[in-house]
């Protein structure tokens, strides 16, 4: 039993900061710019204008998405579920090929926790300082570090909030709002919401998001293979590893590692890369920077921790083509191709029909039959147009609404109440026809809906 | 091991608090993205609005509370799902198969 026990301990470990050393190289540079770069991409987005309107602006009130010139209705949700598909299979490509980039370059958990560990520098100061503010006892100036990082942190969370919300009500209106106090319930709490969870995640949490929480860190490993790009440290070249001084003669046999640890401080998840790929390793390449820096110090070529594969380190050539990068790059191919083909050919016009739900038919004065639909003509069109509507399958229906043609307003739907009449006598039971919506500046495009129709039986 | 138990003597338990805590965390976390796509899903597929009444038009100002609502709504019952699981997962007792 107490063997048991003692694992338990120590698989539950208590949780220690990581306080990741900064660095400077080739890798920073590319994650600084890629962090840029989307951060950017999402702050800015909602603030770009399109034919008169946000560029991209996901309309939940009146269900329609805006992404520049496409308006996506309900109807097209299923491009939704294609492109999240597409996604996670282009995940998988890119995770066979060259290992964890997403997680290190673009995961919104890595791009948010980079932002505040950038505030966190600029105001708490480097790691050793860090360390040392925390073990202080609570002066002035600890307060004054302390409260300038919440400042900065809350502030930014709190933009970041009212940016999200802003794909969803349109921001113009949203930050007045908020700048006068005066957002509605729902924005309010929403904003609140988003900026809590990325102050929790990216201010708290960080590597143990990815440690604890991320599915793909769990189940990466299945897409990696020899050939894979990992970051990896040359065992070869590196061991027996030792200190040294600086232009001091080597010890015989000794590798090249001098073990001065900055591999370890510099990661952000708090690993040792020396003890060979670990599924924490969020593949940032910041022990690569470090150990660079170190190398070219000491005198010793740069690539003593490199990105490589399994293959090279282990002295086989690595394979490029191998078939599960085929078989990922034409399942993306075939579904990129297909997604294209499905927006440009997408129908122009889409109807609904909803029975009325009150009566399932009616009998008039003059002994016709008739049943209640309501019609939702959608137009996705960049132009408005004029529909009359008819029925197909149903022999001599007449179709009644308050006006005879529909106007229905570039990227719009509406919402039309229509009586189908028959003669009495002339069906019994239920029976399925099709409504027809004719755009009457298009003669040769319809759009139809199935629909039932009820007699007495 | 076990086996020399007194009879009276209750079996050792072996939840600790971190299990219950990181179980909790997992739960709420697996459920929250279940819960995102099932809002997603769901109000895809049906207008709220029109799932009530015939009414509308009228209605459109209430959609944003009722997907708020809905999303809460199916991040509790998810939750329910995920944390049962994780508590059974981490309440059962090991079995001769899983003793070192």
């Amino acid at each position: 039993m107490n063997t048991e026990g003692a694992a338990v301990e120590v698989l539950y470990a208590a949780h220690e900061k990581v306080y990741a050393r900064e660095v400077s190289g080739r890798f920073s540079t590319l994650r600084s710019l890629s962090v840029t770069v989307l951060l950017g991409v999402f702050y800015g987005l909602p603030w770009l204008h399109w034919n008169g309107r946000q560029a991209v602006l996901f309309d939940l009130p009146a269900r329609k998405f805006f992404i520049f010139g496409l308006t996506l209705f309900p109807q097209d949700f299923y491009l939704l579920t294609w492109l999240l598909i597409m996604a996670a299979l282009s995940l998988f490509f890119f995770t066979a090929l060259a290992g964890r980039l997403w997680c290190g370059y673009a995961c919104p958990q890595t791009v948010w926790t980079e932002a505040f560990v950038w505030m966190e520098r600029l105001t708490e100061g480097n790691r050793s300082q860090q360390m040392k503010l925390d073990r202080a006892p609570w002066t002035a100036r600890k307060v004054l570090r302390k409260s300038g990082k919440q400042i900065l942190w809350v502030t930014f969370a709190l933009f970041t909030g009212l940016t999200f919300v802003g794909f969803f009500s349109p921001i113009d209106g949203l930050a007045g709002k908020a700048f006068t106090a005066t957002l509605s319930g729902w924005e309010a709490f929403w904003v609140l919401f988003y900026a809590f969870a990325t102050y929790g995640n990216a201010g708290f949490m960080r590597e143990q998001v990815c440690k604890y929480m991320c599915p793909y860190a769990r189940f990466q490993s299945a897409m990696f293979d020899r050939n894979t790009l990992v970051i990896s440290y040359d065992g070869a070249r590196g061991e027996p590893r030792g200190a040294r001084g600086r232009n001091a003669v080597r010890a015989a046999g000794q590798g090249d590692c001098i073990d001065c640890t900055l591999c370890v401080q510099a990661c952000p998840t708090g690993i040792d890369i020396r003890k060979g790929l670990q599924y924490e390793c969020i593949a940032c390449a910041a022990c690569i920077d470090a150990c660079d820096a170190v190398m070219d110090k000491v005198g010793s070529p740069r690539g003593l921790v490199r990105y490589s594969t399994q293959a090279e380190i282990d002295g086989v050539p690595t394979r490029l083509l191998r078939p599960r990068i085929i078989i990922y790059a034409v399942g993306l191919s075939l579904l990129m191709a297909g997604f294209v083909y499905a927006v440009v050919h997408r129908a122009p016009f889409d109807l609904d029909v909803l029975r009325d739900r009150n009566a399932l038919y009616r009998e008039l004065d003059d002994g016709r039959i008739e049943n209640v639909y309501t019609v939702r003509i959608i137009n996705k069109d960049q132009h408005a147009h004029q529909f009359r509507l008819s029925t197909l399958n149903l022999a001599n229906a007449v179709v009644d609404s308050d006006s005879p043609v529909q106007s229905v307003a570039a990227e719009d739907v509406n919402s039309v109440v229509v009586r189908v009449r028959i003669p009495g006598g002339q069906e019994h039971g239920g029976r399925n026809f099709l409504v027809v919506a004719q755009p009457l500046d298009l003669p040769d495009v319809s759009v139809t809906s199935r629909a039932r129709f009820f007699a007495e039986p | 091991m076990g086996n020399s138990m007194a009879a009276n003597e209750l079996p050792q338990r072996l939840i600790d608090g971190a299990q219950l805590r990181e179980g909790f965390g997992v739960a709420l976390w697996t459920s929250f993205i279940a819960a995102c796509l099932e809002t997603a899903a769901v109000f895809a597929c049906f207008d709220p609005v029109t799932l009530g009444s015939n009414d509308l038009a009228s209605l459109d100002a209430l959609r944003p509370m009722i997907y708020g609502l809905g999303f809460f709504v199916f991040w509790l019952f998810t939750f329910i799902g995920a944390a049962l699981t994780a508590y059974l997962l981490i309440s059962r007792t090991p079995g001769p198969a899983s003793r070192p």
